[in-house]
């Protein structure tokens, strides 16, 4: 488990929408935790800045959990890491 | 209480240089979508947008001109210019201080000013060209518009994001109605494709990578669009006066606001602008043989605004022709409502209901007869032209055959 990267997607929730770090689990899904569409767009925005990655819309789209943002930057990460 | 009719149209857009040539490529399913100009491969996440291709502004404007138009006024002028010379008006002095120009533009000349900011941000100058505050102003092009033809009646612009031009027509129609002016040229006209807005879209990730398919179960989003529409409106009786060409009677206007959401969708918004515009223009729903869809492709706005459609229409819903040119004329943003009420106007007056284009799959959520990829001939008595905005306001004009 990349601990970094859990605690950046975690912390940039929690800066998207104040007051969700209590209870915040991989599992939750962005909508029980309250983001709405535009939340969920300014998070990515937000999380591309810090990680250095672009996510396309598809995997924006696909991604319902806390836990799919995490898999979907782990995984551009290693696409960026490999180099073209 | 006065009747109002359109009398003269006017369009430009990635569909043509004119409303007859905007009406065919809607009649062949022709789209307008195209690699995007002046933006570098990879730059952004999408590539196509529906621009207007080939437009000279030499050809249609002094340099003078030119060089105090923004695109945006341009096409306000040029589809103005159309729509005038369409309805055949004779100005004369009385007739010009009675004419309204109501004009829709959601961001107005926001190109000249990433144009001049470039400089000011980028290229270090200190200063910025003194045309820049007229070409950026959203007023800009009903201000052209009543500059160049003399006309002195109510003239502003109105600015609702993507309802904007339907909201200008419906003022226009009550300002008519309501005898404050006896002619109007009401519309709307955008030019979004500066690579800062185009940016901005990228980030609210609504646009498709490929193309537009409204209310697919496949759809991945909108096509940006760009362009001008006017349209004449006069009193029924001054029309029928001249023996003017009457295309269709602008019956109703129904404005709304979800007071809901800054950009999500809701259902109860747009149903009550539906039925107000069908009770302002004293129609029922059973009269409305065609509706020319907000439809921007769009995950949130299709199955939403299908589910407004079957709030209003009940069980006819299913089996109403309910169309989104949005899929060959791209989404114009301000101007989009007025490309949208040409199209309504036309399939009245044509008989004939454009399609949606690039259909594949139907979405459940999406139960409607959307004029799958081929136009249909089919008379109707009235249309209804729907536009809901981010901001969750809405606007639905009703059109009726003459």
């Amino acid at each position: 488990m990349d601990d970094v990267l859990t605690q950046q997607v975690f912390s940039a929730l929690a800066k998207v929408k104040p007051g969700v770090g209590e209870g915040l689990t991989a599992e939750r899904t962005l909508e029980s935790l309250g983001l709405d569409s535009l939340d969920t767009i300014t998070l990515l925005f937000e999380l591309e800045d810090q990680v250095g990655v672009s996510i396309p819309d598809e995997e924006a789209r696909s991604a319902r959990t806390v836990g799919d943002v995490i898999e979907c930057i782990r995984r551009l990460k290693r696409v960026v890491a490999a180099g073209p | 209480m006065r009747r109002v009719v359109v009398t003269g149209l006017g369009c430009i857009s990635a569909l043509g240089p004119t409303a007859r040539e905007f009406w065919s490529a809607l009649c062949e399913g022709r789209s307008g979508f195209e690699p995007l100009q002046g933006v570098a491969p990879g730059s952004l996440r999408f590539a196509h947008g529906a621009q207007v291709r080939g437009f000279d502004p030499a050809a249609h404007f002094e340099p003078r001109q030119v060089e105090l138009l923004d695109r945006f006024a341009q096409f306000a002028l040029v589809s103005a210019r159309e729509a005038v010379r369409d309805a055949g008006l004779e100005w004369t002095p009385a007739l010009k201080e009675r004419a309204a120009v109501i004009v829709g533009s959601a961001i107005g000349g926001q190109g000249s000013q990433d144009a001049q900011f470039v400089e000011l941000y980028r290229r270090n100058r200190d200063r910025v060209h003194p045309l820049t505050i007229p070409r950026v102003m959203s007023c800009a092009g009903a201000s052209h518009i009543a500059m160049e033809l003399g006309l002195t009646g109510p003239t502003f612009s109105v600015s609702s994001a993507c309802s904007s031009a339907s909201h200008a027509i419906g003022q226009a129609l009550w300002m008519l109605r309501g005898g404050q002016a006896d002619v109007a040229l009401a519309g709307g006209s955008e030019a979004p494709f500066g690579f800062g807005s185009l940016k901005a879209w990228e980030a609210m990730r609504v646009i498709a990578p490929d193309t537009c398919r409204p209310f697919s179960r496949d759809r991945k989003g909108m096509i940006l669009g760009e362009g001008g529409a006017m349209l004449v409106l006069e009193p029924l009786e001054a029309a029928r006066a001249r023996g003017a060409r009457i295309y269709a009677e602008l019956a109703g206007a129904g404005f709304s606001a979800d007071a809901h959401h800054i950009t999500q969708p809701a259902v109860a918004g747009p149903a009550r602008a539906m039925r107000a515009a069908l009770a302002d223009g004293g129609l029922t729903p059973e009269t409305i043989g065609y509706v020319n869809a907000h439809g921007t492709g769009t995950l949130g706005n299709d199955p939403v605004e299908a589910r407004a459609i079957h709030e209003v229409f009940g069980v006819r819903a299913p089996a109403l022709a309910t169309s989104s040119t949005k899929s060959l004329h791209g989404h114009a943003l301000g101007a989009a409502g007025a490309l949208e009420a040409v199209a309504t106007v036309l399939a009245l007056h044509h008989g004939v209901l454009p399609p949606t284009a690039n259909f594949t799959t139907p979405d459940p959520e999406c139960d409607l007869d959307v004029v799958p990829n081929q136009a249909r001939a089919s008379r109707v008595e009235a249309a209804l032209s729907n536009s809901f905005a981010f901001g969750g306001l809405n606007a639905v004009l009703a059109f009726r055959a003459p």
